[in-house]
Protein backbone atom coordinates (compact mmCIF):
# COMPACT_ATOMS: atom_id res chain seq x y z
CA UNK A 1 0.00 0.00 0.00
CA UNK A 2 1.21 3.71 -0.94
CA UNK A 3 0.41 6.71 0.79
CA UNK A 4 -0.82 8.28 -2.43
CA UNK A 5 -3.14 5.32 -2.94
CA UNK A 6 -5.30 6.90 0.06
CA UNK A 7 -4.44 10.28 0.19
CA UNK A 8 -5.95 12.41 -2.92
CA UNK A 9 -4.28 16.06 -3.16
CA UNK A 10 -7.63 17.08 -2.22
CA UNK A 11 -7.25 15.37 1.19
CA UNK A 12 -4.64 17.88 2.33
CA UNK A 13 -5.42 20.32 4.75
CA UNK A 14 -2.37 23.13 4.68
CA UNK A 15 -3.36 25.11 7.63
CA UNK A 16 -5.35 23.66 10.10
CA UNK A 17 -7.56 26.29 11.96
CA UNK A 18 -8.87 23.93 15.40
CA UNK A 19 -6.92 24.78 18.33
CA UNK A 20 -7.96 22.17 20.71
CA UNK A 21 -7.34 18.54 19.97
CA UNK A 22 -11.13 17.90 19.38
CA UNK A 23 -11.61 21.03 17.28
CA UNK A 24 -8.94 19.30 15.23
CA UNK A 25 -10.47 15.65 14.82
CA UNK A 26 -13.94 17.81 14.23
CA UNK A 27 -12.39 19.55 10.87
CA UNK A 28 -10.05 16.60 9.63
CA UNK A 29 -12.95 14.68 10.08
CA UNK A 30 -15.72 16.96 8.38
CA UNK A 31 -12.82 17.10 5.24
CA UNK A 32 -12.98 13.65 5.24
CA UNK A 33 -16.36 13.42 4.96
CA UNK A 34 -16.69 15.76 1.83
CA UNK A 35 -14.74 13.82 0.05
CA UNK A 36 -15.83 10.54 1.00
CA UNK A 37 -19.16 9.25 -0.30
CA UNK A 38 -21.18 7.79 2.44
CA UNK A 39 -19.22 9.29 5.37
CA UNK A 40 -20.84 11.44 8.01
CA UNK A 41 -18.87 13.76 9.60
CA UNK A 42 -20.57 13.90 13.55
CA UNK A 43 -20.74 9.96 13.55
CA UNK A 44 -16.62 9.93 12.25
CA UNK A 45 -15.78 12.57 15.30
CA UNK A 46 -17.41 10.63 17.95
CA UNK A 47 -15.59 7.00 16.39
CA UNK A 48 -12.31 8.87 16.76
CA UNK A 49 -13.02 10.65 20.07
CA UNK A 50 -13.46 6.99 21.52
CA UNK A 51 -10.32 5.71 20.17
CA UNK A 52 -8.48 9.53 21.62
CA UNK A 53 -9.93 7.67 25.02
CA UNK A 54 -8.17 4.51 24.69
CA UNK A 55 -4.87 6.73 24.79
CA UNK A 56 -3.79 9.92 22.40
CA UNK A 57 -2.89 9.19 18.63
CA UNK A 58 -0.14 11.95 19.14
CA UNK A 59 2.77 9.41 19.26
CA UNK A 60 5.68 12.10 19.68
CA UNK A 61 7.71 13.96 17.48
CA UNK A 62 4.94 16.79 16.46
CA UNK A 63 2.72 13.72 14.47
CA UNK A 64 -0.58 12.23 15.38
CA UNK A 65 -2.39 9.73 13.39
CA UNK A 66 -5.80 9.42 14.54
CA UNK A 67 -7.50 6.85 13.25
CA UNK A 68 -11.04 4.60 13.46
CA UNK A 69 -13.02 2.28 11.99
CA UNK A 70 -16.34 2.47 9.46
CA UNK A 71 -18.85 0.00 9.04
CA UNK A 72 -19.98 0.43 5.45
CA UNK A 73 -16.49 1.70 3.61
CA UNK A 74 -14.73 -0.01 0.78
CA UNK A 75 -11.32 1.38 1.16
CA UNK A 76 -8.74 2.81 3.99
CA UNK A 77 -9.08 6.49 3.25
CA UNK A 78 -6.71 9.46 4.57
CA UNK A 79 -6.52 13.28 5.54
CA UNK A 80 -3.75 15.08 6.02
CA UNK A 81 -3.23 18.02 8.02
CA UNK A 82 -0.67 20.90 8.52
CA UNK A 83 -1.38 23.11 12.21
CA UNK A 84 0.58 25.94 11.93
CA UNK A 85 0.50 26.60 15.31
CA UNK A 86 0.53 23.00 16.97
CA UNK A 87 -1.80 21.96 19.50
CA UNK A 88 -1.47 20.42 22.86
CA UNK A 89 -2.88 16.56 22.47
CA UNK A 90 -1.64 15.29 25.48
CA UNK A 91 1.81 13.69 22.91
CA UNK A 92 3.71 10.89 24.36
CA UNK A 93 6.50 13.22 24.31
CA UNK A 94 5.02 15.98 25.96
CA UNK A 95 5.82 18.11 22.56
CA UNK A 96 2.83 20.14 20.14
CA UNK A 97 1.66 18.12 17.27
CA UNK A 98 1.50 20.20 13.99
CA UNK A 99 1.47 17.00 11.24
CA UNK A 100 -1.87 15.04 11.63
CA UNK A 101 -2.13 12.06 9.55
CA UNK A 102 -6.40 10.85 9.86
CA UNK A 103 -6.67 7.20 8.81
CA UNK A 104 -10.54 5.63 8.13
CA UNK A 105 -10.33 2.20 7.82
CA UNK A 106 -13.22 -0.43 6.78
CA UNK A 107 -14.33 -2.43 9.48
CA UNK A 108 -12.41 -6.27 10.36
CA UNK A 109 -9.46 -5.11 8.71
CA UNK A 110 -6.55 -5.40 10.90
CA UNK A 111 -4.19 -6.30 8.29
CA UNK A 112 -4.77 -3.20 6.50
CA UNK A 113 -5.17 -0.98 9.32
CA UNK A 114 -1.37 -2.20 9.90
CA UNK A 115 -0.55 -1.85 6.82
CA UNK A 116 -1.74 2.17 6.16
CA UNK A 117 -0.26 2.66 9.63
CA UNK A 118 3.10 1.43 8.95
CA UNK A 119 3.34 2.96 5.45
CA UNK A 120 2.37 6.39 7.19
CA UNK A 121 4.97 6.21 10.06
CA UNK A 122 7.66 5.37 7.15
CA UNK A 123 6.58 8.37 5.08
CA UNK A 124 6.68 10.57 7.77
CA UNK A 125 9.81 9.17 9.82
CA UNK A 126 12.97 11.09 7.75
CA UNK A 127 13.43 14.41 10.08
CA UNK A 128 14.64 16.44 7.30
CA UNK A 129 11.02 15.57 5.20
CA UNK A 130 9.11 16.26 8.06
CA UNK A 131 10.51 20.08 8.25
CA UNK A 132 10.14 20.39 4.26
CA UNK A 133 6.18 19.27 5.18
CA UNK A 134 6.11 22.07 7.98
CA UNK A 135 6.98 24.69 6.06
CA UNK A 136 4.08 24.14 4.37
CA UNK A 137 2.77 25.37 0.67
CA UNK A 138 -0.31 24.55 -1.42
CA UNK A 139 -2.38 21.47 -1.39
CA UNK A 140 -0.67 20.77 -4.53
CA UNK A 141 2.88 21.30 -3.18
CA UNK A 142 2.26 18.99 -0.54
CA UNK A 143 0.80 16.43 -2.23
CA UNK A 144 3.84 16.79 -4.48
CA UNK A 145 6.53 16.57 -1.81
CA UNK A 146 4.42 13.22 -0.39
CA UNK A 147 4.04 11.94 -3.55
CA UNK A 148 8.24 12.21 -3.85
CA UNK A 149 9.19 10.68 -0.53
CA UNK A 150 6.41 8.03 -1.17
CA UNK A 151 8.54 6.34 -4.23
CA UNK A 152 11.33 7.06 -2.46
CA UNK A 153 10.11 4.00 0.63
CA UNK B 1 26.00 -2.89 35.60
CA UNK B 2 25.07 -2.17 32.05
CA UNK B 3 23.54 -5.42 30.68
CA UNK B 4 23.16 -6.40 27.10
CA UNK B 5 20.16 -8.74 26.98
CA UNK B 6 18.15 -10.49 24.28
CA UNK B 7 14.78 -12.02 23.66
CA UNK B 8 12.02 -12.77 21.22
CA UNK B 9 8.45 -12.42 21.80
CA UNK B 10 5.64 -13.64 20.03
CA UNK B 11 2.65 -11.12 19.28
CA UNK B 12 -0.35 -13.04 20.90
CA UNK B 13 -3.09 -9.64 20.53
CA UNK B 14 -5.44 -9.85 17.08
CA UNK B 15 -4.39 -5.97 16.05
CA UNK B 16 -0.67 -7.10 16.51
CA UNK B 17 2.08 -3.76 17.12
CA UNK B 18 -0.59 -1.28 16.03
CA UNK B 19 -0.75 2.47 17.49
CA UNK B 20 -2.27 1.79 21.22
CA UNK B 21 0.36 -1.13 21.58
CA UNK B 22 2.92 0.17 20.16
CA UNK B 23 2.39 3.57 22.47
CA UNK B 24 1.92 0.63 25.66
CA UNK B 25 5.62 -0.89 24.58
CA UNK B 26 7.20 3.14 24.54
CA UNK B 27 5.35 3.54 27.76
CA UNK B 28 6.78 0.84 29.93
CA UNK B 29 9.98 1.71 29.12
CA UNK B 30 9.70 5.48 30.11
CA UNK B 31 11.47 5.67 33.40
CA UNK B 32 13.91 2.64 32.39
CA UNK B 33 17.82 3.36 31.29
CA UNK B 34 17.47 1.59 28.21
CA UNK B 35 17.97 1.35 24.75
CA UNK B 36 16.51 -1.07 22.80
CA UNK B 37 15.68 -2.25 19.60
CA UNK B 38 12.83 -4.67 17.93
CA UNK B 39 13.80 -6.37 14.94
CA UNK B 40 10.98 -8.45 12.69
CA UNK B 41 11.20 -9.70 8.86
CA UNK B 42 14.85 -7.90 8.21
CA UNK B 43 13.91 -4.46 9.63
CA UNK B 44 15.32 -3.03 13.17
CA UNK B 45 13.27 -0.46 14.91
CA UNK B 46 13.95 2.08 18.17
CA UNK B 47 11.76 0.63 20.87
CA UNK B 48 11.55 3.66 22.34
CA UNK B 49 9.81 5.32 19.67
CA UNK B 50 6.11 4.64 18.55
CA UNK B 51 6.76 5.90 15.32
CA UNK B 52 9.92 3.67 14.35
CA UNK B 53 7.70 0.88 16.19
CA UNK B 54 4.60 1.58 14.06
CA UNK B 55 6.88 1.14 10.66
CA UNK B 56 7.13 -2.53 11.29
CA UNK B 57 3.39 -3.29 10.73
CA UNK B 58 3.99 -6.16 12.56
CA UNK B 59 0.91 -8.22 12.50
CA UNK B 60 -0.41 -10.98 15.24
CA UNK B 61 1.88 -14.16 15.18
CA UNK B 62 4.87 -12.06 14.22
CA UNK B 63 8.18 -13.46 16.38
CA UNK B 64 9.80 -9.97 17.47
CA UNK B 65 13.84 -9.63 18.34
CA UNK B 66 14.28 -7.33 21.10
CA UNK B 67 18.31 -6.28 22.00
CA UNK B 68 17.84 -4.84 25.50
CA UNK B 69 21.10 -2.49 27.12
CA UNK B 70 21.69 -0.70 29.59
CA UNK B 71 21.46 -0.41 33.37
CA UNK B 72 17.91 -1.13 33.92
CA UNK B 73 17.99 -3.83 30.72
CA UNK B 74 16.76 -6.23 33.12
CA UNK B 75 13.42 -4.67 34.18
CA UNK B 76 13.37 -3.56 30.90
CA UNK B 77 13.02 -7.36 29.41
CA UNK B 78 10.58 -8.23 32.51
CA UNK B 79 8.21 -5.56 32.10
CA UNK B 80 8.03 -5.34 28.06
CA UNK B 81 7.70 -9.83 28.73
CA UNK B 82 4.69 -9.37 30.70
CA UNK B 83 3.24 -6.35 28.30
CA UNK B 84 3.54 -8.56 25.32
CA UNK B 85 2.41 -12.23 26.66
CA UNK B 86 -0.15 -10.23 28.63
CA UNK B 87 -1.43 -9.59 25.13
CA UNK B 88 -0.81 -5.52 25.72
CA UNK B 89 -4.01 -6.26 28.31
CA UNK B 90 -6.28 -5.89 25.11
CA UNK B 91 -9.34 -8.21 24.33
Amino acid sequence: MRVVDILSQESILPQIQGRTKTDVLRELAQHLAQHTQGVDAEHLVAVLLDRERLGTTAIGEGIAIPHGKLSGLKDVVAVFGLSPHGVDCSSLDGGLTRLFFLLVVPEDSAGVHLKALARVSRLLKDKAFRERLLQGGSQADLHRLICEEDNNL
Amino acid sequence: MTAHLQTQLTLLNAMGLHARAAAAFVTALKDLAVEVTVSWKGQTANGRSVLDLLTLGAPQGSVLELRIRGDDAEEALATLTRLVTNRFDEE
